[in-house]
């Protein structure tokens, strides 16, 4: 009776451990199946031409270069600015902060978390392009810049939030050792505290990273969707996720451009899982043995 | 009383945290290059006191005392003095060991990074001498790139020893660095102080009045944050002035 019990409980745990295991490779498995005539007809090499023009009346154009370096453009820059505000950001409302800031800034902080992000998108295209417009004497306002900016916007209060728990955690005792050995605070908050919560921080930045690559209407709305490859911040991009988002809704089903569509998610979750294995390996290197 | 110099002292201290009192009026002269043990009861004030000596108890808000702590007849809570400088010159061991997450080399070389030394053939002899100095040395040259967390207890205590005596301090405070360990690591703690005394004033709290009795030239026992008796700690553990410590050392009560 109690042996069938636990067996049941087990097998319970075991499913509900392996669910998400099996809803990654249905993910993957259906992506595949709706992208894989493309890899004979019109063929593979396709995805790597330099340009994406899916709809015309010449020929159509497949590269999904210029969205992978938009994608990545934008993701450069919003995790330039995600790091030092975020991380600096941590270290302040964890270290330096008296009780009463930190009880205003940290719900405060957790709040901007919640904002969704079509009125970030909203606020961008409002306010944040034209600024950049006058600032940087553009004809548009509609740049990665402006996509990278909301999206560290959008990303630093999880960075902040869990950087912070890392640094709160490291011990107090070995604060005081620093402490009395003659260092002064921002010693002790730089060479001690935030190496020791290095393992946590990365975490943060990369759960940050993560969710800047994913996001997609910021950038929908606010990169100005021009695909060309670029490197200048105040140009015009366009990202792989605003790409699916905004063709998958209008494209004939089975069509090659919808195939094309399926090929550029394959690829979206390639990096986002390349990223999260590279996170781990680092976390790895940096946890204490 | 005191055949030696006198190194550091207190006049009339009384400390505060908040509201409570921890320290009353206490006044103390402290001989130079002995080992002078604190003993008394849980809660009597031993660490506060202890942390005076490098101002360790400035960063718990809220604290605040009156009188005088002096080192080299110098007051040393005086505004001007400046903390990097006394806390170079009065290391600290703690109860439990507190390495950093760093490797053996990195733990005793930053404190002298710390003060300016950026040299690495000077890094290099100041760990090597301060490992040797801690008895530490044979066992962890061939691995100091290893992560200071890897070594056992003892062997922890002896590498923040180590640390605390890269800075070439002339006063080590130590508040109960044997209390974590097992028989044999407090056994070479016990031995290692008494080479340290040698070079060091060394101020030690034990809660064991075997070990204060075994390493102590000298002994202050604490009663509810009054300095009942301070003496040799041989009077101390023969003839006691005060019937306190008399009924504390015989174990009547603590």
């Amino acid at each position: 009776m109690i042996n069938w019990r636990e067996k049941i409980i087990q097998l319970l745990l075991v499913g509900a451990a392996s669910a998400s295991i099996l809803i990654v490779l249905l993910i993957f498995l259906s992506l595949g199946k709706e992208a894989l005539p493309f890899m004979s007809d019109p063929g593979i090499g396709r995805l790597l031409e330099y340009r994406w023009i899916p709809v015309s009346f010449k020929r159509e154009v497949f590269g999904i270069i210029p969205l992978i370096t938009g994608s990545v453009l934008v993701t450069i820059l919003a995790t330039g600015l995600m790091i030092p505000f975020g991380v600096l950001g941590a270290v302040y409302i964890a270290e330096i902060a008296v009780a009463r800031e930190r009880a205003f800034l940290k719900p405060f902080i957790e709040i901007m978390a919640g904002i969704p992000s079509v009125v970030i998108g909203f606020f961008g295209l409002v306010i944040l392009n034209p600024v950049l417009k006058e600032v940087f004497q553009l004809k548009t306002g509609l740049t990665a810049l402006s996509g990278a900016i909301l999206l560290a916007l959008m990303a630093i209060p999880t960075v902040i939030s869990i950087s912070e728990d890392a640094i709160r955690s490291v011990p107090k005792s070995i604060k005081e050792a620093s402490l009395a050995l003659g260092a002064s605070r921002l010693q002790t908050i730089f060479r001690v505290v935030v190496p020791a919560a290095l393992p946590g921080i990365i975490a943060a930045v990369m759960l940050g990273i993560g969710r800047v690559v994913g996001e997609t209407m910021v950038v929908l709305m606010v990169t100005g969707n021009a695909a060309k490859i670029t490197f200048n911040p105040v140009d015009s991009v366009r990202t792989m996720t605003a790409t699916i988002a905004a063709e998958m809704g209008e494209v004939a089903f089975g069509s090659d451009h919808y195939q094309a569509l399926f090929w550029v998610g394959i690829v979206l979750l390639v990096i986002t899982f390349t990223l999260n294995y590279i996170a781990q390996k680092v976390l790895n290197r940096y946890r204490m043995k | 009383m005191v055949s030696t110099n006198v190194k550091m002292g207190m006049r009339a201290v009384d400390f505060y945290y908040g509201e409570s009192q921890a320290l009353f009026d206490v006044s103390i002269a402290i001989p130079e290059k002995r080992v002078t043990a604190l003993i008394g009861p849980s809660g009597c004030g031993k660490s506060t006191f202890l942390r005076m000596f490098n101002r360790m108890n400035d960063i718990i808000d809220g604290t605040h005392h009156t009188g005088e702590v002096m080192i080299d007849k110098e007051s040393i809570y005086q505004n001007n003095n400046n903390l990097a400088e006394l806390r170079k010159k009065v290391g600290m061991v703690f109860q439990k060991s507190n390495p950093f997450p760093k490797s053996i080399f990195e733990n005793v070389a930053y404190g002298p990074k710390i003060h300016g030394i950026k040299e690495q053939t000077q890094l290099q002899e100041i760990v090597e001498n301060s490992l040797k100095a801690a008895a530490l040395w044979d066992e962890v040259k061939d691995r100091l790139t290893t992560n200071a967390i890897t070594l056992s207890g003892g062997q922890q205590q002896r590498l923040c020893i180590a640390r605390a005596l890269a800075v070439e301090p002339e006063i080590l405070l130590m508040d109960e660095p044997a209390s974590a360990l097992d028989p044999k690591s407090t056994t070479r703690i016990e031995n290692l102080i008494g080479e340290l005394q040698k070079h060091y004033t060394i101020i030690i709290v034990t809660h064991n009045m075997q070990q204060a009795a075994r390493v102590s030239n000298y002994t202050a026992f604490f009663y509810e944050g009054h300095l009942v008796e301070f003496d040799e700690t041989k009077k101390i553990f023969t003839k006691p002035e005060k019937q306190q410590t008399e009924d504390y050392i015989t174990g009547r009560f603590g």
